[in-house]
């Protein structure tokens, strides 16, 4: 099965030329015409974490210091998952055409998606350690630039193979697209964004850690808030569990993407 | 597969589900489960029974036939879009798809930005992309809307712009299904240039269309499909038409009337003026039957051609090929032009009563070259003399006697 998807990734480096322009076109046909462009990418989490602060940190009283940053710590790379899945959800049938008309790779399609929410997502990394320094929290930068990358390639896979099964079954199943919002919002509370697993009662832990956005978050908010390397059961949670998702994801997609010509 | 052949398909099958209403959603799958209710399968048709042809390398093959006898699957099926039923087909070589133009245009983004993307998607190297960039946009005439969204662009422009891009890939086989019908009679005329140069440049073409005209002028070998199933294979007059013999009349006029082109060639003679005069020297269109006909064709040479061939054709006004003869059949050499002339055909005609359309053309000597070819351009109309019945479209003078 593995062997498969091997030889798949090998015939996509012949498409990474399309596989750019693709990219580009979804990130520039995004913020062409407004005026902040790029820079939405950041503001929307930011957007965001102000109505969690106020709900959270205000209302219900979550005591964490400097918890707006706790959480955006976690809505950076929850927000990559979910605007990836949300959109990569309907891109095959969005591109019939294009799968009507010529033989391409399928895969292009949800991966150029991933590939443009990802480059939004480090310039949103960006921002946020600006914001970081403004705060004067310890950045640890050599453990930073030793194992972001490390994370945000296997943060990469894991959304690429949730979005390479959602994006096949929406061709069979095609009210899928109308769940997914369901799913995303059930997902978003069983993920530690706004509060840490430490409030996970100690039994369910386990069970919790079946959801690998749990393991991811967790690692993003060690490294980037508290300048920590993850603990490595974590680190193999997350990392075993996108290996895991990318394969079952991709081999569905490919075994089925034959008949995805005749039913769009 | 054989030695010359690109593309060999073999007995090939292509089954289609009849979808009558989209059965892909999880409600209703949730549905159909708790109620236990099994639908009936959906309704299966063969679009595509037993195929079997090849294509040679650096050949130009067309498909005919009516909408819906699987052309188009034919193609999906080389480009690999989609998959056979049964049978297989053997490709040695890089495809492209000459797609229906416009695809994978994003509104938002420039022509030039368009052109990037839609080269990668036809699988146009980067390398490549950037030698010919400025080809493709001096081809396309949009110098000057390179840069404006697309969304802007007129449609003519957008197909314009897409053409351009598809005219510059660079693979073994290209498929062209049915892109040629776009764009303004000059445009199109530039297109029809583009896809001799490739056929001359050696690449494979396989040519699906409706303008028969077009098939017959560009295509080596034409199969005709009907109903799934390959008619007839053959050069393109002859299996053009059988195929016009086999559809009905009322389709044949919208066939015919729909593929004609009424004037192409490369003008290094040009055909300037036709008139028809009747045996006493007056200028006509209306003729008796068993009238002559005296055809006098004025044209001019822009430089000295060698052994050209001057040629006429009659059509009947629902597109029946009366008949057609040229200067070579008649024996009747020309061993050059040079400046201009009058050349005259004298016929001795016996069409029945009607309308019928003329064309004329001059082409070179092997007749593979037209110089200028005006497609049924006059017409003229035919009285009944003095038979008081007509059967047919021609009359031949009989006698008749008692032998015993």
């Amino acid at each position: 099965m593995s062997n498969t998807i091997t030889q798949r990734i090998y015939c996509l480096t012949k498409h990474l030329y399309l596989l750019k322009c693709l990219t580009e076109r979804e990130i520039k046909s995004r913020y062409k015409g407004s005026i902040l462009g790029l820079f939405w990418s950041f503001l929307n989490p930011v957007l965001y974490m102000a109505v969690l602060t106020i709900i959270f940190g205000f209302i219900v009283k979550i005591k964490i210091e400097n918890y707006p940053l706790f959480i955006l710590s976690g809505l950076l790379p929850w927000m990559f998952l979910s605007t990836s899945l949300s959109q990569s959800t309907n891109s095959i049938i969005a591109n019939s055409s294009l799968i009507n008309k010529v033989y391409l790779p399928k895969e292009l399609f949800p991966f150029s998606l991933v590939l443009a929410n990802l480059v939004n997502f480090i310039f949103s990394l960006s921002f946020f350690f600006i914001l970081l320094l403004l705060f004067k929290l310890n950045l640890k930068l050599n453990v930073i630039v030793l194992f972001l990358p490390i994370l945000l390639f296997f943060t990469t896979i894991f959304c690429a193979g949730i979005c390479l099964l959602f994006s096949c079954l929406n061709v069979f199943f095609r009210d899928l697209s109308h769940l997914v919002g369901i799913i995303l919002t059930l997902w978003f509370y069983a993920s530690p964004v706004f509060y840490p697993i430490d409030m996970i009662p100690r039994r369910y832990l386990n069970l919790y850690f079946v959801n690998p956005m749990a393991s991811i978050i967790h690692c993003y908010r060690e490294l980037l808030i508290y300048g920590k390397v993850p603990e490595l059961n974590y680190v193999v949670i997350a990392m075993l569990s996108s290996v895991v998702i990318f394969i079952f994801g991709y081999s569905i997609f490919v075994k089925y993407e034959d008949l995805f010509a005749e039913l769009i | 597969m054989k030695e010359n052949s690109i593309v060999e398909v073999k007995n090939l099958w292509k089954k289609y589900r009849l979808q009558t209403e989209p059965d892909v959603t999880l409600k209703k799958k949730v549905i159909n489960f708790l109620s236990r209710e099994k639908n009936p399968p959906p309704p299966e048709v063969w679009v595509l029974r037993n195929i079997n042809f090849h294509v040679d390398r650096g050949e130009m093959l067309g498909i005919i036939g009516q909408n819906g006898v699987g052309k188009t699957t034919i193609l999906k099926l080389i480009a690999r879009i989609i998959k056979p039923t049964k049978g297989e087909i053997e490709i040695s070589g890089t495809i492209t798809t000459l797609l229906e133009l416009g695809t994978g245009f994003h509104p938002e983004l420039t022509g030039r930005e368009n052109i990037f993307l839609n080269g990668a998607i036809l699988g146009i190297r980067k390398k490549q992309l950037m030698n010919v960039i400025n080809d493709i946009i001096y081809f396309s005439e949009l110098e000057h809307f390179i840069d404006v969204p697309v969304k802007f662009y007129s449609s003519g422009m957008y197909m314009r712009l897409a053409f351009s891009v598809a005219a510059f890939v660079d693979t073994d086989i290209i498929l062209v299904d049915e892109v040629l019908s776009v764009g303004d009679e000059s445009f199109q005329r530039k297109c029809f240039r583009k896809i001799h140069e490739m056929k001359q440049k050696g690449k494979t073409i396989v040519f699906v269309s409706h303008n028969l005209n077009a098939v017959a002028e560009l295509c080596d070998r034409v199969i005709w499909l009907k109903s799934g199933e390959i008619q007839e294979v053959g050069k393109p007059e002859k299996v053009i038409e059988s195929y016009l013999n086999s559809v009905d009349s009322q389709d044949k006029i919208e066939i015919v009337r729909s593929s004609i082109r009424h004037r192409w060639g490369s003008k290094e003679i040009e055909i300037e003026d036709v008139k028809l005069y009747n045996g006493i020297g007056e200028e006509t269109t209306t003729f008796h039957t068993g009238d002559s006909m005296y055809i006098k064709l004025k044209y001019i040479a822009h430089k000295k051609i060698d052994d050209p061939v001057f040629g006429i054709a009659i059509h009947r006004d629902d597109g029946v090929h009366i008949f057609g003869t040229n200067t070579k059949i008649n024996n009747f050499r020309i061993d050059y032009v040079n400046t201009s002339g009058i050349i005259e055909c004298i016929v001795n005609q016996n069409l029945n009563e009607g309308m019928y359309l003329l064309s004329v053309s001059v082409y070179n000597f092997d007749l593979k070259h037209p110089y200028d070819n005006h497609n049924r351009l006059y017409n003229f109309k035919i009285l009944r003399s003095n038979q008081p019945e007509v059967h047919g479209p021609v009359y031949f003078p009989c006698e008749w006697r008692v032998i015993q």
